[in-house]
């Protein structure tokens, strides 16, 4: 019952279309230990407390320290990682985990119950993810000391989805380092990783090292979970935020990988002689998010007049470049995952007509002031999709006040409704739609239609893949005619690795266990 | 304390007029500078006519290379480079000339004043001795983080900027001046200070102002090209040869043309500011002329 | 000579109070309360109040500058927002590649500058000086930045020559440092030779008109000989001047440069510091960029003692 019961519980996600590692024929060379793997990533970690944020580059760095109870296997699927197994009774309603023995932290104390309630409770509390997966939870606690037990409001069809996610992920800390920080950033970065953490110079590197007391799963490795075994002696994350110089790095051989390579550089990141591309497919989609709480956004004729009005070619092009690298597509789930992809409203996507929104904007009585628009930088494409989208917009009557702002000053304005219209972000792959951030309601832009609300909730407590599929559909089609967020469409990521490194699988979580250097 | 100063302006007492058509022309490369600022002057003027409008995306036509349909090729996002160096020259050199305007404000009031007004002196010179203790591009930069982005706190920050160093000319020309015969003769006859000041003191300082004008001018380009550049400028929608230049960095492989025509229109900006700068020196500073 | 050095000292003291209100000022003209940037986006008022409180920041404005006074006295600079450490340790952190860039630029510049204007001066109006001089024209209108970016053009993407950008710390050995440094270096040195070639040309073209350079051309001397010993000698005081005064406008040029060569030095430091709203670090690097522009300068006038026996200090 345990094992399958994951299977039941868990849609099946099926197999995506994911590159496969990046070996070259000949490469089956047994894998080999030692040496330090550099990682050229975009930028600073704002924090290294995973509870606390939702940041890619903060999950990529810790996930090597930290491990949670599930992970996913390579369909995304998700898997036991510290839980060894677990039992559903009271009509869905109690969950009883089975933790494994002998996991040590990386300060040498065994990981217990007692510190897998502390961290859940704080997950539960701090995380965006954890906040919402904890609406439905009503306790948790520990049964004995490898035994934890969670009760439910009601049964849930996305329950291992949600303790697997990587992503502001629900990792397990010691239960001192959780009493020591409450709600404060934790002090002390200890986990059960194949990785220990060493040292964060900020501007310089963040550094782990091999974990000698690593307790790996006996499971040959499957997606992320699996055996995990720390080849490389230690990572460097190293922050290079100009793409150029990253590039370049690779070029040199002075970073093993460089991630976020601008996808106008793939010719040029298949002429460097000692690395290859690795393709990120699919990484996310493209969005301009619409403020639903405060100002002009919240008429809906508006909404739908910015919707009529785009042509989305012309704006992934100037974001993506290269076309192997976006697509044009409706679904607020990819095509790579057809158990939920759907073309559902499409009819609204990509409507190139303004006419239409011109008409819209008049009955609106729109009478052009102007749309306060935060975009960065920081991340080209948003600047590039939102630079594309203005001229779309203004061509039908809309006045738009681009503010292109750094990153981190977008991500502090988007939670004061009253300062901004619409603001550029992506949204990132997640296998498990009812956690979605392209129709969270507790999400900047506070789209909270009382109809969307009941389906997502459906899709949360339905564990009927064939009924859950259907009610995200309708999810999707009220996307379209509320106008929700707007989509511009699907993108892939791009990475540049040198050839010495083995074993590495592009994805947006980037696993470096597993992975070795000739 | 000693700051440099490109020009060597010293004071005049009385200048003299011989035909300046004649002497401005008489060395080729003053002639060469005037025909190159006359050039970007016109540029910027009939930017309407010369060019299309510098924001117009033609995505499909991202990055093609210089050619028929855009002679200077386009960027990423398919925008006509011609279009953006053009109406980047409008830019410079209406950042240039409100700098020119706004250092002159503050230098000539202030270089008037500690000049004029001995007890002042002390007061307002340590001032600008304290604001030239910056480097220029350093104090502009902590301006525009104070400020924040756009073309008019660009002009705020490298007038701010100039300012004292305008200020220490028209100071050192105001000293001279006032201890002349015709002057004190003035003064004697019981000219008023204003009088005094608007007849014969700023008049006579005139030349050693305007030669720095060309080099203050010449330094508002070279600065806001420099801040928009490393992304403290004008906001980066804004054309600005600058911006043209940091957005075409990460093509200058794929599409070296971002490169190389808005820096040369930096170039031949500056080199023609200084070529003119350094002939009204010449023209209006006869102590040094035949020198250089 | 010992009262004129503590004179020129404690004129200098004036200057540094204005650059200190200067740098104190810009911080308060920073849009947003500065508590509210260290507190965070999701901070509530009580929060913002606290860290007013503990930063001093709810003291009147002129108390506020006096402590500011009191806390530069005593080399504290405050703490960054971002970086979570002491302003000085932010500091000390990246001169090393701030510093071995200005210096190798020095170097490039004098090493081209001089003899440029020196030839430019033995062969006064000659097509070599003309061309000399257009040239060294021609460079002075020539930003850094866009050098750098013509350099990694030609030197890195065409052929491969030296690194596109980076930096090598010393730690990995001065070989590499020096190697990731070429391209900077050049690019700055070579705008600031040009500078000093008109420099050093003009104060040699004013030596060669003195009287002991017609006396001892008269005497028969060689031309060779007054050029290179008698007038060189003499024009050597305005040159260590220019030397000296472009160290520390190279300084400056650094700050530009090693955002086109991703140098982690303090030009980088402040960049991102204008980005991340950082206020404490802006103001720290400026005030450390001015109090070494300024101790330049008074060396540089100081060293007139050493050089003109002409300069009187009264």
């Amino acid at each position: 019952m345990p094992r399958a019961s994951v299977r039941l519980a868990v849609v099946a996600v099926a197999a995506l279309l994911l590159a496969g590692p990046l070996s070259r024929p000949g490469a089956e060379e047994a894998p080999k230990a030692g040496g330090v793997l550099r990682v050229a990533t975009i930028g600073e970690p704002p924090t290294l407390d995973l509870h606390t944020t939702t940041a890619v580059i903060v999950q990529q760095i810790t996930w090597h320290v930290f491990e949670g109870l599930y992970t996913y296997d390579h369909n995304y699927n998700a898997i036991p990682l510290l839980a060894e197994s677990h039992t559903v009774s009271d009509k869905g309603r109690t969950v009883t985990f089975r933790l494994r023995h002998g996991v040590k932290f990386h300060n040498g104390k065994e990981m217990t119950s007692a510190d897998v309630v502390a961290s859940l409770k704080r997950w539960g509390r701090l995380a965006t993810s954890g906040k919402q997966f904890f609406k439905d939870v009503e306790g948790v606690e520990a049964k004995d000391p490898y035994t934890v037990a969670l009760y439910l409001k009601e049964p849930s069809g996305a329950l291992f989805m949600g303790l697997a996610r990587p992503n502001n992920g629900a990792v397990i800390y010691p239960k001192e380092v959780v009493d020591a920080a409450g709600d404060n950033p934790v002090k002390d970065y200890i986990g059960t990783g194949p990785y220990r953490f060493v040292e964060h110079q900020p501007d310089r590197h963040v550094k782990l090292a091999r974990f000698k007391d690593y307790a790996a799963r006996a499971e040959p490795a499957d997606g992320f979970g699996g055996k995990r075994t720390a080849w490389v002696d230690e990572i460097l994350f190293i922050p290079v935020p100009d793409v150029a110089v990253r590039l370049a790095g690779i070029e040199t051989g002075e970073y093993h990988v460089a991630l976020v390579i601008q996808q106008d550089q793939y010719d040029r990141v298949k002429a460097i002689a000692g690395a290859v591309p690795g393709i990120i497919k699919p990484a996310g989609w493209s969005t301009a998010v619409l403020n639903h709480k405060h100002g002009l956004m919240t008429d809906k004729r508006i909404r739908q007049a910015f919707q009529a009005a785009l042509d989305m070619e012309p704006i992934m092009a100037a974001g993506f470049g290269n076309k192997a690298f976006y697509r044009l597509d409706p679904g607020l789930s990819f095509p790579e995952q057809p158990q939920w992809h759907s073309k559902a409203g499409g009819e609204l996507y990509n409507q190139h007509n303004p006419a239409k929104a011109k008409r819209l904007l008049a009955e609106a009585g729109y009478a052009g002031a102007p749309v306060r628009w935060l975009t960065t930088k920081e991340y080209q494409y948003m600047y590039k999709n939102a630079l594309v989208a203005k001229q779309q917009l203004e061509a039908a009557g809309f006045k738009i006040d681009l503010q292109v702002v750094d990153w981190a000053t977008l991500v502090q304005r988007r939670n004061k409704p009253e300062v901004w219209d619409v603001f550029s972000t992506g949204i990132t792959f997640n296998p498990e739609p009812a956690y979605s951030t392209a129709t969270n309601c507790n999400w900047p832009g506070w789209w909270c239609p009382e109809a969307k609300e009941q389906w997502l909730d459906a899709v949360a407590r339905e564990s009927d893949p064939k009924k859950r599929r259907a009610m995200w559909e309708k999810v999707q089609q009220i996307f379209y005619e509320d106008v929700g967020r707007i989509k511009y469409g699907d993108f892939f990521d791009l990475i540049a690795v040198r050839k010495e490194v083995h074993g590495l699988r592009p994805t947006n979580e980037l696993n470096l266990w597993n992975v070795w250097l000739r | 304390m000693s700051v440099i100063a490109l020009p060597r302006a010293e004071p005049v007492a009385a200048p003299s007029r011989p035909g300046w058509l004649a002497l401005l022309t008489r060395r080729k490369t003053t002639l060469v500078g005037a025909l190159l600022m006359l050039a970007m002057l016109l540029l910027s003027v009939l930017a309407p006519v010369l060019a299309g409008d510098p924001g117009h995306m033609d995505v499909a036509a991202r990055l093609s290379a210089p050619g028929r349909a855009h002679w200077l090729g386009t960027d990423d996002v398919g925008r006509d480079v011609w279009s953006r160096v053009v109406y980047g020259a409008r830019l410079s050199l209406l950042v240039g000339a409100a700098v020119v305007a706004l250092s002159f404000a503050i230098g000539v009031v202030c270089g008037l004043a500690a000049g004029y007004y001995r007890r002042l002196d002390n007061l307002v010179m340590r001032v600008m001795d304290g604001l030239m203790a910056f480097p220029a591009i350093v104090l502009a930069i902590a301006l525009m983080a104070a400020l924040g982005s756009s073309v008019v706190n660009v002009i705020v920050a490298i007038g701010v900027v100039n300012g004292p160093r305008v200020a220490r000319v028209v100071r050192g020309s105001v000293l001279v001046i006032r201890e002349t015969s015709y002057v004190e003769a003035a003064r004697a006859l019981g000219a008023s200070d204003a009088l005094m000041i608007v007849r014969h003191v700023l008049p006579n300082c005139l030349s050693p102002v305007i030669v720095q004008a060309s080099f203050v001018f010449a330094a508002a380009v070279l600065t806001e090209a420099a801040l928009s550049f490393l992304g403290v400028g004008v906001p980066p929608y804004v054309p600005s040869w600058g911006v043209i230049l940091a957005e075409g960095r990460l093509y200058i492989q794929q599409a070296p043309w971002l490169v190389v025509y808005p820096g040369l229109a930096i170039m031949l900006t500056i080199f023609g500011l200084n070529l003119l700068g350094d002939g009204l020196r010449d023209l209006l500073d006869p102590k040094i002329r035949g020198l250089i | 000579m010992k009262t004129y050095v503590a004179r020129r000292l404690l004129a200098l003291l004036p200057v540094a109070l204005v650059v200190a209100t200067v740098a104190f000022v810009l911080m308060h003209l920073a849009p947003g309360d500065p508590a509210s940037v260290i507190a965070g986006p999701d901070a509530s008022p009580d929060d913002v109040q606290r860290i007013s409180r503990q930063l001093g920041l709810d003291a009147p404005l002129p108390v506020q500058l006096v402590r500011w006074y009191g806390r530069l006295a005593r080399g504290d600079l405050g703490q960054s927002i971002f970086l979570r450490k002491p302003v000085t340790d932010a500091i000390l952190d990246r001169v090393e590649p701030t510093l071995l860039l200005t210096l190798f630029a020095t170097a490039v510049s004098v090493a081209i500058g001089v003899p440029a204007g020196v030839v430019s001066a033995r062969f006064h109006n000659s097509t070599t000086d003309q061309a000399l001089m257009v040239v060294a024209l021609l460079g002075v209108s020539i930003p850094n930045f866009l050098l750098g970016l013509l350099f990694i053009l030609f030197f890195s993407v065409w052929l491969g020559w030296f690194p596109v950008a980076g930096y090598s710390p010393l730690e990995y050995g001065w070989a590499l440092t020096a190697r990731s440094l070429v391209l900077p270096a050049f690019a700055l040195g070579l705008v600031q030779s040009a500078l000093i070639a008109r420099v050093v040309r003009s104060s040699m073209l004013d030596v060669l008109r003195e009287q002991f350079i017609t006396a001892g051309r008269a005497k028969g001397l060689a031309e060779r000989a007054v050029v290179y010993k008698h007038a060189l000698k003499n024009a050597m005081i305005p040159t260590v001047t220019i030397v000296g005064i472009s160290f520390a406008i190279l300084i400056s040029g650094a700050v530009v440069v090693e955002t086109v060569f991703n140098i982690p030095g303090l030009g980088r430091l402040i960049i991102s510091a204008v980005l991340r709203r950082d206020y404490p670090v802006i103001q720290g690097v400026v005030l450390c960029i001015a109090g070494v522009y300024m101790l330049i300068n008074l060396v540089v006038d100081l060293s007139y003692l050493v050089f003109d026996p002409r300069v009187r200090y009264e």
